[in-house]
């Protein structure tokens, strides 16, 4: 028997533990060592050999199920991974910053330290790396 | 929903307005028929329809689950019904083109060949092209051309600031009128030196000697040669005016190329219903062969004579030996060489299986002005004649101008042909496979008339269910292709 997540479900392993982001109920399942082992496993096509109750619990949460034989799950993607490397495609912006101010009441070394200087400060406000960046 | 069985005996379905490819089985795949034909069918009746033939917990569970994949459903149908009778104006148009077009020019130097291959589009064996004849691009043609193409990119940099320009020498031979091409390419690099451009040329290698071959690298020139495998299947298929084989020559002026630069050029491949693919496989892993780019049949268009010499036959063996290569190709995978290029199989195949698991977009609507079939809007590629007309692809019939070099895209054109194509694809909102869809101008449009879908994709959802079950088979057991393909997991 084989378990493996659903095509909306991603697993995502840090250098210790891991995490099942479930794409489409916008959850994310933190995993314990145990649990990380058995789903490095799992998705990896290796035959179900330890943690079933665990397994069972996330069949029952919609997020992953249960074969009898390898299957092959292609994960849900926005848009279409084959056109991502087409050289000069379409850029979208993900996310805007709108920068509200420039000043700060600290003066930590190391703001600014690649260059990004302050114009203006009010009263009680340190410029942003001054100090630092002043010759 | 599409569901196809792998030789595993594993089922899927592919989900056409998600765009995702679930595994599925008798209750999951009922639930989802239900749900796709009544938007308000509700757990107790389902359960109720099914109780008779599924075991009831399993029915709710599965219940649960399509409801799941039903919240990320696109109302794509709908949305794409409107499309479909909606008329484009310029604005719109130039807007589309200027986001997602303008990807490439490609000039047609000449319409000379020093070849005579029966299978070309040119040969006079397909009643909507052209023949080959003496016509030569000029300067002020190709200048207009190159200047109109890149106002267009300029103009285009608001929406997509990371596009490169790409220009293509196409023919005829475009080497017959290598001083156009060269005369092109220092008038691009003098003016337009902030850009970064890629050039590419396309050729039968006959008049590629080094000197041309150096000068086009030095130049940022891709070089592609037409090469159909060893010799006798290449002189098979390409041969001179008098009928005398390509392949010596062509070998001896690469020859040279391939020793100094070769990584600077590339072959593409033709093959037909005559063809050894084993040959061409063992050919084409050759060092001394250019890496193998693309490999395709000979397209079989309407009116095409070339097709009438093969028999039942022919086309049967050469289905049993597409069979046979496939399964030596999925059967031998794990254990061949690691090569840094690609092979004639991992094209047809390897490449194929990927593509058809990667390429359909999830999540996301069809471009409303084609909301249907996998064509690019007219003006997306930029096809110029050696009159300076524009057309919308160089495999597209010459009936279908949409402007030219010295007023630029005609607008209304376009618009008339959007509306004309999209009434014409009158199958496609009962398609199951809307996002996979690889049919375009190229294979929908017949002399100077566009074909309906209803008449042209007979078969097509069949023939799609039976790759699709080999593409899986294959997936199932070597996932990591995919995977590593595109960096993904």
């Amino acid at each position: 028997m084989y378990f493996r997540l659903n095509p909306e479900c991603h697993f995502i392993k840090g250098e210790v533990y891991g995490a099942i982001f479930d794409l489409i109920d916008e959850k994310i399942y933190p995993l314990d060592l145990e649990e990380t082992k058995i789903i490095t496993s799992c998705e990896d096509n290796e035959p179900i050999c330890d943690g079933k109750d665990f397994l069972k619990t996330l069949k029952d949460l919609h997020i992953g199920n249960i074969y009898n034989n390898k299957i092959y799950i292609r994960k849900l993607y926005f848009g279409s991974p084959s056109l991502f490397s087409f050289e000069g495609s379409l850029s979208q912006l993900q996310r805007a910053y709108l920068e509200i101010n420039n000043s700060c009441d600290r003066n930590c070394w190391f703001c600014g330290y690649n260059g990004i200087k302050s114009v203006s400060a009010g009263p009680n406000l340190t410029p942003r790396a001054d100090p630092i960046l002043t010759p | 929903m599409l569901e196809f069985k792998t030789s595993a005996g594993n089922t899927y379905a592919w989900i056409d307005d998600i765009g995702i490819f679930i595994p599925t089985n008798p209750i999951l795949s009922a639930i989802i028929r239900e749900t796709c034909n009544q938007n308000q069918t509700s757990k107790i009746d389902e359960i109720e329809k099914l109780k008779k033939d599924f075991d009831e917990k399993e029915v709710e569970y599965y219940y649960e689950l399509a409801k799941k994949y039903k919240k990320i459903r696109t109302t794509l149908k709908e949305k794409l019904e409107y499309a479909t009778n909606r008329q484009f104006n310029e604005p719109i148009l130039i807007k589309s083109i200027l986001k997602n077009g303008i990807a490439q020019l490609i000039l047609d130097v000449t319409e000379d060949c020093n070849f005579r291959c029966s299978y070309c589009i040119f040969s006079g064996n397909y009643v909507h092209y052209r023949s080959h004849s003496k016509r030569y691009m000029s300067f002020d043609v190709a200048k207009k051309a190159i200047d109109y193409y890149f106002s267009l990119i300029k103009a285009g940099k608001r929406y997509n600031p990371l596009r490169q320009p790409k220009i293509t020498f196409y023919g005829g031979e475009p080497l017959l009128n290598f001083k156009l091409i060269k005369e092109c390419i220092e008038y691009i690099d003098e003016t337009y030196k902030c850009y970064k451009i890629s050039n590419y040329l396309t050729t039968n290698g006959s008049l590629l000697d080094i000197e041309k071959a150096e000068w086009l690298i030095k130049h940022n020139c891709h070089i592609l040669v037409s090469i159909c495998g060893p010799k006798e299947e290449h002189d098979r298929l390409r041969v001179y005016r008098n009928g005398k084989g390509t392949f010596e020559d062509i070998m001896k002026n690469i020859k040279p190329i391939m020793a100094n630069y070769p990584s600077n050029v590339g072959s593409i491949a033709i093959y037909d219903f005559k063809s050894d693919l084993f040959k061409l496989e063992e050919f084409f892993n050759r060092p001394e062969v250019p890496a193998l780019i693309l490999a395709s049949p000979v397209t079989e268009l309407e009116g095409c004579k070339y097709f009438e010499q093969f028999s039942e036959t022919d086309i049967l063996l050469f289905n049993k030996q597409m069979q046979r290569a496939q399964n030596y190709y999925v059967n031998n995978f794990n254990d061949r060489e690691k090569n840094t290029r690609a092979s004639l199989f991992d094209i047809i195949f390897g490449r194929g299986f990927v593509s058809t698991v990667t390429g359909p977009e999830s999540l996301l609507l069809n471009d409303p002005l084609i909301p249907y079939s996998g064509s690019c809007i007219p003006g997306q590629k930029l096809f110029v004649d050696v009159d300076g007309n524009l057309h919308i692809c160089e495999r597209v019939n010459r009936n279908f101008s949409i402007g030219n070099v010295a007023e630029g895209l005609n607008f209304e054109k376009i618009g008339k042909i959007l509306y004309n194509y999209n009434q014409r694809l009158d199958k496609c909102s009962t398609c199951n496979m809307i996002k996979m869809c690889e049919r375009c101008f190229a294979t929908l449009f017949e002399g100077k008339d566009i074909v309906y879908t209803s008449k042209s994709c007979i078969n097509e959802e069949l023939n799609n269910i039976r790759w699709l079950a080999n593409v899986f088979t294959f997936a199932e057991t070597n996932p990591k292709i995919v995977e590593n393909e595109f960096g993904g997991e």
